[in-house]
């Protein structure tokens, strides 16, 4: 499944990639910020997005929505170091698939969110 | 002809130069002549004479003192008037009692000086009894219907004079009686005699007059009504005085000789007469300077009291004494009921009659003092600062009878309008702005500055109703409660101060937290965040795959240490522990160190300041520093500190761009409030393209050892390499 991963933090970044690229996902891209995920999502219409929701530019439910409206990608799946209840219902209005705690990435989640879009269908 | 006023006041003291003769003479005259004449009225001993002479005299002497200071005075000149008619009456009535009995043939003409004076009383009291007491205090009539009133009391005291001055034979009114009138027109003697009946008209001209007087007074407010209570104390006086004397004089009968006190309050009466003249003096020229107020207050009180326990007395001790049929012995028990009577009742009658007086003074407001005592005790009762002004404006409005009463703030030299109150019955007029620029800017009857130890705080503007002018007791009111007013208004400035200094400390408090938060969140947990994930993914590589989970074990200490160092940033951001341990300078030492603008430090502490000082000075410098990295395209910056005599000065300026706002940024204002706890001050000078100069000022002494009391003293360590010291450093790695 292509995957575009946006996030601010480096770190973040590169064990993200490596941990998606293990679990069988193809990362295709990386953003640092609202702007330019949704150029590259423009570009590289990536089947999922992993998108964080502090980025310095944008709240990531406004990048979700706007990356969702445009057609630029199906599928989004935020993540935060915060709390899921540090958010509110904000996750769940913004259209993304769900949510996932950064420190608890792992491929056996995300699928878990992917295959409840899929029960929907 | 049109007099100037200094003709006038000539004319005026001309008037009273005669009259002073006048009445010189007759004193002189009256100590020769004998006393003894048959008048029915007095003691008519040498005293008394003059005792009425000096009462009477009183009114050319006011009529020249309020010429002096008002040369037009209407009533003044009616006084100079009455003062010549009595002093040339006194005068020739003495002269003529010389020429005809003390020395006979000593003075030339004694029937011409008798006829020259024998009509005065008429015109004398006609002047007194309707013009003094219908033209006060203005001199003009009350309303342009008693022109009626004038008229006809004009014409009575006309045809009156006439009547008597013409009628011919003996001159009845006298000393001597006897003397023919050379002024005697024998072929009208028929008519004069009609004519003398208009005489009668006299009494009725002087009550329409008193009632004209009456109705001014119900119509009068502020100064005028303050005028007419002199003039009506003083009648009411002199007419209470009158009617004793009177029914003193009916009392015994003519045979027997009236007791001794009977001639002593007829003499009283004449005497009092003076009151008139002086009480319309102080009306018109000095009435701010005494409360008549309270003195009528206190008599209507008195005398209403007084009158209440003779009634009760004569009721039950004379009424029900006679009723039993023992009225000629005084009986003790009725004496004691009455007296259980009068106890009881007292206090009840007494509230009511002290209210009645004080509606009767001061209508429906309080009193001038209880409007300060009220004041008083609401000021000391009330500690919101939001109740405060506008229960002073309340206050003050109540005490004066204001239309609109507004209470102003002076802040940074605009004055805010704080509180306003008007009478909930008048139409809302058009509410005063908001703020003005100046004391000129403030609109009212009256404009109060308020004052606290000679600094303007602000302002209390008093409106009152159309017509009713301020008058000088009230205005007096005024400056007393604005000198109470001080101290409120500048608590309440103090406290506004405060309030918008706590607000923004919390504020500033909050931005601090939340920066804390975006700190923690973005720096160090991120770092974790990816320590734990590279952990996982190595523990389920570890048995297949060991280069890669090398790799990854490499990836997740650098993140560690990343964290690590942005932990130690964070925690320094707190609170630098070089700060507290070592002191100010070393913590300015250690921030140049890693400020990526080279800096030039210049620390010439030698002692430990308080801990809160160093505090606020460090974190200063950190913003100084801040700022100069993000915005100033500076080379070089330079940080001076040191101590002057009273205070620890900082200075921190760069070589770059310049043009810093205090306003844009939080972190300057933030720092102003910062400094401005200790006492401080924090100044910004940065023209454009000349660089930034940031200057603190933190006052020692008694501030520092206050705030050193009353926090933690940190360990105490000498800094010996302070001094002189500078230490030039180069270009720093870094924080980020």
């Amino acid at each position: 499944m292509t995957t575009l991963i946006v996030d601010d933090h480096t770190g973040f970044r590169t064990s993200a990639r490596i941990l998606l690229q293990m679990e069988g996902f193809d990362v295709v891209g990386e953003a640092v910020d609202g702007a330019s995920s949704i150029t590259a999502a423009e570009q590289l219409r990536p089947e999922l997005v992993l998108l964080d929701i502090q980025l310095p530019d944008a709240k990531g439910f406004d990048v979700a929505r706007d990356l969702l409206s445009r057609g630029f990608t199906k599928r989004v799946i935020l993540v935060s170091s915060r709390d899921e209840s540090d958010y509110g219902d904000s996750i769940r209005t913004s259209g993304a698939l769900g949510f996932v705690p950064k420190a608890n990435l792992s491929g056996e989640r995300l699928r878990s969110l992917l295959s409840r879009e899929s029960l929907c269908d | 002809m049109r007099l100037t006023d200094q003709t006038a006041k000539r004319l005026a003291l001309i008037v009273f130069a005669f009259c002073l003769a006048c009445f010189a003479g007759a004193v002189a005259f009256e100590f020769v002549n004998p006393t003894p004449r048959g008048t029915s009225w007095g003691s008519n001993n040498l005293l008394a004479e003059i005792g009425f002479a000096s009462g009477v005299f009183c009114f050319p002497v006011v009529g020249v003192l309020i010429t002096h200071r008002h040369p037009r005075n209407t009533i003044a000149w009616l006084m100079l008037a009455i003062g010549v008619l009595w002093s040339w009456s006194a005068f020739a009535d003495s002269y003529v009692l010389y020429a005809v009995v003390t020395s006979p043939g000593g003075l030339p003409n004694p029937a011409v000086m008798g006829a020259s004076e024998e009509w005065i009383w008429v015109p004398a009291i006609g002047l007194m009894g309707t013009f003094l007491i219908l033209l006060f205090p203005d001199g003009h009539l009350p309303s342009p219907g008693w022109r009626a009133v004038a008229w006809v009391s004009a014409a009575t005291t006309a045809v009156a004079t006439m009547s008597v001055m013409l009628r011919p034979g003996p001159m009845a009114d006298l000393s001597v009686p006897g003397l023919n009138n050379p002024l005697g027109v024998g072929p009208l003697k028929e008519v004069l005699a009609w004519s003398s009946a208009s005489l009668i008209l006299f009494p009725l001209c002087i009550l329409a007059s008193a009632v004209g007087l009456v109705v001014r007074f119900r119509r009068s407010r502020g100064v005028e009504r303050l005028q007419l209570k002199w003039l009506a104390t003083a009648g009411a006086f002199v007419a209470l005085l009158y009617l004793v004397a009177m029914f003193a004089s009916l009392g015994p009968g003519k045979s027997s000789p009236a007791p001794g006190w009977v001639p002593a309050v007829q003499d009283a009466a004449m005497v009092s007469f003076g009151v008139i003249p002086i009480a319309i003096g102080v009306a018109i020229l000095k009435h701010r300077l005494y409360g008549i107020d309270v003195v009528i207050n206190k008599a209507v009180v008195f005398g209403t009291l007084a009158s209440f326990i003779t009634a009760v007395y004569v009721a039950i001790v004379v009424g029900i004494g006679s009723l039993v049929g023992r009225g000629d012995r005084p009986n003790l028990a009725l004496s004691i009921a009455a007296t259980a009577v009068v106890a009881v009742a007292f206090q009840p009658v007494r509230d009511r009659v002290h209210r009645f007086a004080n509606r009767l003074v001061y209508g429906a407001r309080a009193t001038p003092y209880e409007v300060l005592s009220e004041f008083g005790d609401r000021m000391g009762g009330t500690y919101d600062a939001a109740d405060l002004l506008p229960t002073m404006a309340r206050t003050v409005a109540q005490g004066v009878g204001a239309s609109q009463v507004d209470v102003w703030l002076r802040i940074r030299s605009r004055f805010v309008c704080e509180a306003s109150w008007q009478p909930g019955d008048a139409g809302r007029t058009e509410g005063p702005p908001a703020a003005v620029d100046d004391m000129s800017g403030l609109k009212g009857d009256r404009v109060v500055p308020v004052r606290h130890h000679g600094e303007l705080l602000g302002a209390i503007t008093v409106v009152k109703a159309l017509g009713n002018p301020i008058t000088p007791v009230e205005d007096k009111l005024l400056d007393d409660v604005a000198a109470q007013a001080g101290l409120v208004l500048r608590n309440v400035r103090l406290i506004e101060d405060l309030r918008s200094s706590r607000q923004r400390l919390v504020s500033a408090q909050d931005d601090e937290r939340r920066r804390l938060e975006r700190n923690l969140h973005d720096g160090a947990q991120q770092s974790l965040v990816s320590v734990a994930l590279m952990m996982r993914m190595m523990r389920a590589r570890l048995g297949s795959d060991a280069v890669q989970a090398a790799e990854m074990l490499e990836e997740a200490s650098q993140q560690l240490g990343l964290a690590i160092d942005e932990l130690r940033e964070l925690a320094r951001g707190i609170h630098p522990a070089i700060l507290t341990d070592r002191g100010l300078g070393p913590a300015l030492k250690s921030l140049t160190e890693r400020s990526p603008v080279p800096v030039v430090l210049h620390d010439n502490l030698e002692e430990r300041l308080g801990g809160t000082v160093e505090a606020t000075l460090y974190y200063v410098v950190a913003e100084a520093l801040t700022n100069v990295a993000k915005y100033a395209e500076a080379s070089e910056v330079t940080i001076a500190v040191g101590l002057s005599d009273d205070a620890v000065v900082l200075e921190v300026s760069d070589d770059g761009a310049g043009g810093a706002d205090s306003s844009k940024g939080s972190g300057l204002r933030g720092l102003s409030d910062r400094v401005a706890a200790v006492d401080g001050t924090l100044e910004v000078h940065s023209p454009p393209g000349r660089g930034t100069r940031l200057s603190c000022r933190i006052p020692t002494g008694q501030t520092a050892r206050r705030l050193e009391n009353t926090q933690p003293r940190p360990e105490s360590h000498a800094q010996h390499d302070g001094a002189e010291s500078a230490s030039t450093t180069p270009v720093g790695v870094g924080s980020e």
